[in-house]
């Protein structure tokens, strides 16, 4: 690490945790989202308030009524308004279509050179939540939707640092001092883990989630199948795939992989099986 | 007989290793640190060295390290309970073959001890299989487990995966007896069937708890590459078959089941033997040879593939047909009603409908007011001059 890189990611930090806890992040569907998830936490929540705050942003309100409209929901009556789609996909799922919607805005970007770096980890992403799913689904654990947000939300702080990197690099571009590319990666991580452990508390993601965030190093072998230790292969897996944001150590990723699949008793052959179709299980539009 | 070699400052995990080597017919050495294993190892040659981390006098990795230095290249499996990265990361690095974290299930270790060894013998079979294809087999009823590799992975027409036990086992009776059918309550179990055998369609139900069925259906084609994708749904006054064929199915098959549509679904996607055969004008009925309540079903089959029929006729410019009824059982109200469907129908297209059979169906035709005037012959060739 350098001294430079380390001093600009210890002040960045500061500011960028400050913003957040006194959500002041500026980015747009936080606030939404995180109305929304704050009401789903009551477990006698009130549709009626539920349907208020969704209604404030179009995109999600269409992106609700399509999803209760969905096969997987096997609809009786073709819905058209929130209240019954609501209703109808339940607060479980819900929770995961907030998450993965306000997680998408946060990786847009309308700079080109952020927005090409925020997709490739948008993809990342994308392949750990559903290789989490799949884990989830090999190995019985009762929260695949959980695993799947967790892996959306892993990498969560590298845009919200790179955004606030842009901000600073067009400042700084003024006194024609340069912030230069390995630099920038240098800052991204070293901060984002905590910064998405930041915005992932103040969105009162469950506690497992957090967990998954804050450490995709190491393994707790204390809870098996905990959701944290399903995204830390994830992880792995979606790097072995050529999912990847940066150089990885091959050595490094197969360990991880060996360790995982052991600790959770998945099938390797499986988890290579189900990695190499990945990008066919993309939402549409990204495959 | 392969010899394995275990190193382990604990007693008792060397036993239980011990124990489970030699049940796999294995010869096994062993030794409580890395100086003693490498003292072992100039004495003897092994097949595979199974390698704890944490030791006293010579640890692990260390062990591993001189091991790799001196140009040994046996296998290794490290056995430990450390999953720190970098630890076991560095052995990557030294060549390390497997990893099995303890506590470990005796399932794990004889499956990545014969994996390392690429023996697949029985042993491998079992370790892989599981109780669950055991478990689906009994469920299934009809079609027997069986783990192992591609090459001996047992062929099965279907794959019911619904949450409600039920539901496989109405669909069970309603498909003929040569149609294999597992079923299956949880994804776990599906994707585990899906590892274990070939499947030539896959019934998923919509609505599984906690299951997005359409998420499940990407994750078992992969899998299943070649089976056909049936979502399994309540019927309703949306287009579900549009909304599923959208999202990745290729059919969709309503629940509660009817007849007709699994009758459908089978000639869809079976070669199903069928009822009626066909050769120019002439229309053969089969035996019925199903179970009594089936009856009706084989009625309903002969008078569909008899209007798909009559209309090829009718477009090839055939004046009559002829229907040779030798063979059809003598359920009295069913033929008769089958017949006067028949006759309205070729009636419709400009066909005339002769029939053939044995007295004991001519006196049944005849008899009834309805169907007493269809030309009706003793053979077919007496059909056939007649035209």
């Amino acid at each position: 690490m350098s001294a430079a890189g380390e001093k600009l990611a210890i002040e960045l930090e500061k500011i960028l945790l400050k913003r957040v806890t006194a959500g002041k992040l500026g980015l747009p569907s936080m606030a939404t989202a995180g109305r929304c998830l704050e009401i789903l936490r009551d477990p006698d929540y009130k549709t009626s308030k539920l349907v208020e705050a969704i209604e404030t942003e179009p995109l999600l309100t269409l992106r609700i009524i399509a999803e209760a409209n969905s096969a997987a929901l096997n609809p009786g009556v073709r819905i058209s308004t929130l209240d019954p789609a609501v209703a109808r996909i339940g607060a479980q799922r819900l929770k995961a279509i907030f998450v993965e919607h306000a997680a998408e805005e946060v990786f847009r970007s309308s700079d080109r050179k952020l927005a090409d770096a925020n997709k490739k980890v948008w993809e990342h992403s994308i392949a750990v939540a559903i290789l989490a799913r799949d884990i989830a689904s090999v190995i019985n654990n009762p929260e695949p939707d959980a695993c799947y947000v967790a892996g959306l939300l892993h990498d969560i702080g590298k845009p919200v640092v790179g955004a606030t990197l842009l901000s600073i690099d067009q400042k700084t571009r003024a006194q024609q001092k340069w912030l230069d590319l390995p630099l920038w990666l240098e800052v991204i991580e070293l901060t984002h883990r905590k910064v998405a452990v930041a915005v992932a508390t103040e969105w009162r993601m469950p506690a497992d989630v957090i967990s998954a965030i804050r450490d995709c190093s190491d393994y707790d072998s204390s809870n098996r199948n905990s959701i944290a230790n399903v995204v830390r292969l994830a992880n792995a897996v979606a790097k072995r795939e050529g999912y990847i944001t940066h150089a990885i150590d091959v050595d490094d990723v197969e360990a991880m992989i060996m360790v995982g699949t052991s600790m959770l008793g998945a099938d390797n052959t499986l988890l290579q099986k189900l990695g190499s179709t990945l990008r066919q299980r993309f939402p549409q539009g990204m495959q | 007989m392969p010899r394995i070699l275990t190193i382990d400052d604990s007693n008792t995990i060397r036993t239980i290793i011990s124990k489970q080597m030699i049940e796999l017919g294995f010869e096994v050495d062993q030794a409580e640190d890395g100086e003693q294993g490498l003292a072992k190892l100039e004495e003897i040659s092994v097949d595979l060295i199974l390698l704890d981390v944490t030791m006293p006098v010579m640890d692990g990795p260390t062990m591993l390290a001189k091991l790799r230095e001196r140009g040994d290249k046996t296998p290794v499996i490290m056995l430990t309970s450390e999953s720190k990265r970098s630890i076991v990361s560095g052995a990557v690095k030294l060549g390390i073959d497997d990893y099995i974290l303890k506590p470990f299930k005796p399932d794990e270790l004889r499956a990545k001890v014969l994996k390392t060894l690429k023996i697949d013998g029985p042993g491998n079979a079992a370790a892989s299989a599981g109780p669950i294809a055991a478990n689906a087999a009994v469920a299934g009823g009809m079609a027997s487990g069986g783990g192992g590799n591609s090459a001996s992975r047992q062929f099965v027409d279907v794959l019911v995966i619904d949450d409600m036990e039920n539901v496989q086992k109405r669909l069970r009776t309603l498909l003929p007896a040569h149609v294999t059918l597992n079923g299956c309550v949880s994804a776990r179990e599906a994707m585990q069937m899906c590892q274990e055998r070939v499947y030539r369609v896959l019934l998923i139900d919509l609505v599984i708890p906690d299951v997005n069925s359409v998420a499940l259906m990407k994750q078992l084609r992969v899998l299943q590459p070649h089976a056909v994708m049936v979502a399994l749904a309540l019927r309703s006054a949306n287009d579900v078959t549009g909304e599923c064929k959208g999202q990745g199915f290729s059919d969709v098959l309503f629940k509660p089941f009817e007849s007709g549509a699994v009758d459908e679904f089978l000639s869809g996607h079976f070669d199903v033997e069928d009822v009626l055969s066909v050769d120019g004008n002439l229309l053969e009925c089969a035996a019925f040879t199903g179970k009594e309540e089936k009856v009706e079903r084989y009625f309903s089959r002969i008078k569909t593939l008899c209007h798909e029929s009559f209309d090829k006729l009718a477009s090839a410019c055939y004046e009559d047909a002829i229907l040779d009824l030798t063979k059809i059982p003598p359920h009295n109200e069913r033929l008769v009603r089958m017949l006067i469907d028949l006759e309205k129908e070729s009636k419709r297209l400009g066909l005339v409908m002769r029939l053939v059979g044995p007295p004991a169906i001519k006196k049944m035709v005849t008899c009834v007011a309805d169907t007493a005037s269809l030309p009706f012959f003793e053979d077919r060739e007496s059909a056939r001059g007649a035209a």
